[in-house]
């Protein structure tokens, strides 16, 4: 215990600098070689780009949430091309059901399968309506 | 010969001693002093272990999907965490403490990485080409048409939009916060850090959430295959460029990168960007014109 707490002490030495001041606003002496001539236009750019693009997620975010349908079905065709199961997949039920299994729309190769009691309790609610 | 063979001895004894001990040790043949701005690195064995171990891990791998036993092929990932913290610590000990990264070791390992980010667009190329190849002269066995018939396509305006902006976000704020770490001042730097981690967290959750209710699944065709392929490799390059930015995160907060020098961080917002790009192209070929 007290070696292990002994070995922490790598992260004394960083924590103390780390609540020292920072690095002095007289940047202009140490400007390194590689930064731009006017880091503080650049940086506000950065600035502006970031927050903008901020407020496009929450947008596209309201806008993908006011579509969720989660306990629609769709109508099941036993087409050929699709729901192939030539190989069984190396895991339980590997014969009919896929990695991200949604018992709700994904169907078997005959139709849909019957929920397990586990899958009902989590998928069952969407399903039936709330 | 003689001479040779005493060399050969000195090494062995030097690799030997460096494995057993762990730690760096006195090498005692009589080389002139470095010269050059080169790093010649000291004798290792993680490569050659590294190199065993991915073969059990691939040998793994298969065993698993033909569905042979494992029971001779555990040693693997235990194995593997090991040799790469091993050598991950060894790398970082000559870089940030012995110094021995110069600015010819730093373009070098910048060449090296820009070589690696090509030699990954090409994977991402040959799945777009198969996609393509699919997409642009449907077979008869579909239906003739993309997508095929009787699959529902996603609609691009909804989740993918959403993840799209969410990658150009987090590559816009680690920009923010490598400019930051430039000018000095840490803090903003870690916040911004911070903000781009959750971002594109949010973008794993949201993926998953779309895979977890999506209507089509990887063995419905060849739609399936090609989406689900592109997507799902994609996904793992955002988890390791993910876990890649958080272990800079942790070297950033230990103060092992100065403003100039952080070549690992460069390198991770550099494979980050690259993503970021390989999204925006699954976006506007796989979800909008695929659909």
């Amino acid at each position: 215990m007290a070696s292990f707490l002994g070995k922490l002490r790598f992260l004394k030495s960083p924590l103390t600098r780390r609540l020292a001041t920072s690095v002095d606003a007289s940047y202009k002496d140490s400007l390194p070689a590689k930064v731009s001539g006017h880091p503080e236009a650049e940086i506000k750019r950065w600035w502006a780009i970031t927050l903008w693009m901020i407020g496009v997620c929450a947008v596209t975010r309201v806008y993908q949430m006011m579509d969720e349908n989660h306990g629609k079905r769709p109508e099941f065709i036993p087409y050929q091309h699709l729901r192939i199961r030539k190989k069984a997949f190396p895991w339980k039920e590997g014969s009919q059901k896929t990695l991200f299994w949604c018992p709700i729309t994904n169907a078997g190769s005959e139709g849909y399968l019957e929920m397990t009691p586990e899958e009902e309790l989590k998928w069952g609610k969407y399903l039936h309506g709330h | 010969m003689k001479s040779v063979s005493n060399k050969f001895l000195v090494s062995a004894k030097g690799f030997a001693a460096y494995f057993f001990s762990g730690k760096q040790s006195v090498v005692y043949y009589s080389t002139s002093v470095v010269r050059t701005p080169y790093h010649v690195v000291d004798p290792s064995p993680w490569p050659m272990i590294m190199g065993a171990n991915l073969w059990g891990v691939a040998a793994m791998f298969i065993c698993w999907v033909n569905e042979i036993s494992l029971d001779s092929l555990y040693w693997g990932i235990p194995l593997f965490v090991l040799t790469f913290y091993s050598w991950v610590r060894d790398i970082i000990n000559e870089a940030t403490f012995q110094g021995f990264h110069t600015e010819k070791v730093q373009s070098g390992l910048t060449l090296g990485f820009i070589l690696f980010l090509i030699s990954e667009l090409m994977l991402f190329f040959s799945f777009f080409w198969a996609f393509f190849h699919s997409a642009l002269s449907s077979s008869v066995e579909i239906g003739c048409c993309w997508p095929p018939v009787g699959l529902e396509c996603l609609d691009w305006s909804k989740v993918p939009l959403h993840n799209t902006a969410l990658l150009v976000a987090s590559s816009a704020s680690i920009t923010l916060s490598h400019n930051y770490l430039q000018w000095g001042d840490i803090w903003v730097a870690t916040a911004t850090y911070i903000a781009t981690l959750g971002l594109s967290v949010m973008f794993i959750k949201n993926q998953y959430e779309e895979y977890a209710w999506s209507s089509f699944s990887i063995s419905d065709g060849v739609y399936g295959s090609c989406f689900f392929m592109l997507t799902g490799l994609h996904g793992l390059h955002v988890i390791g460029g993910t876990c890649g930015l958080l272990f800079c995160f942790v070297r950033m907060m230990l103060l092992q990168f100065s403003s100039e020098h952080h070549v690992a961080l460069t390198l991770a917002i550099w494979y980050w960007h690259f993503v970021d790009i390989v999204w925006l192209g699954l976006f506007f070929i796989i979800y909008i014109w695929g659909s």
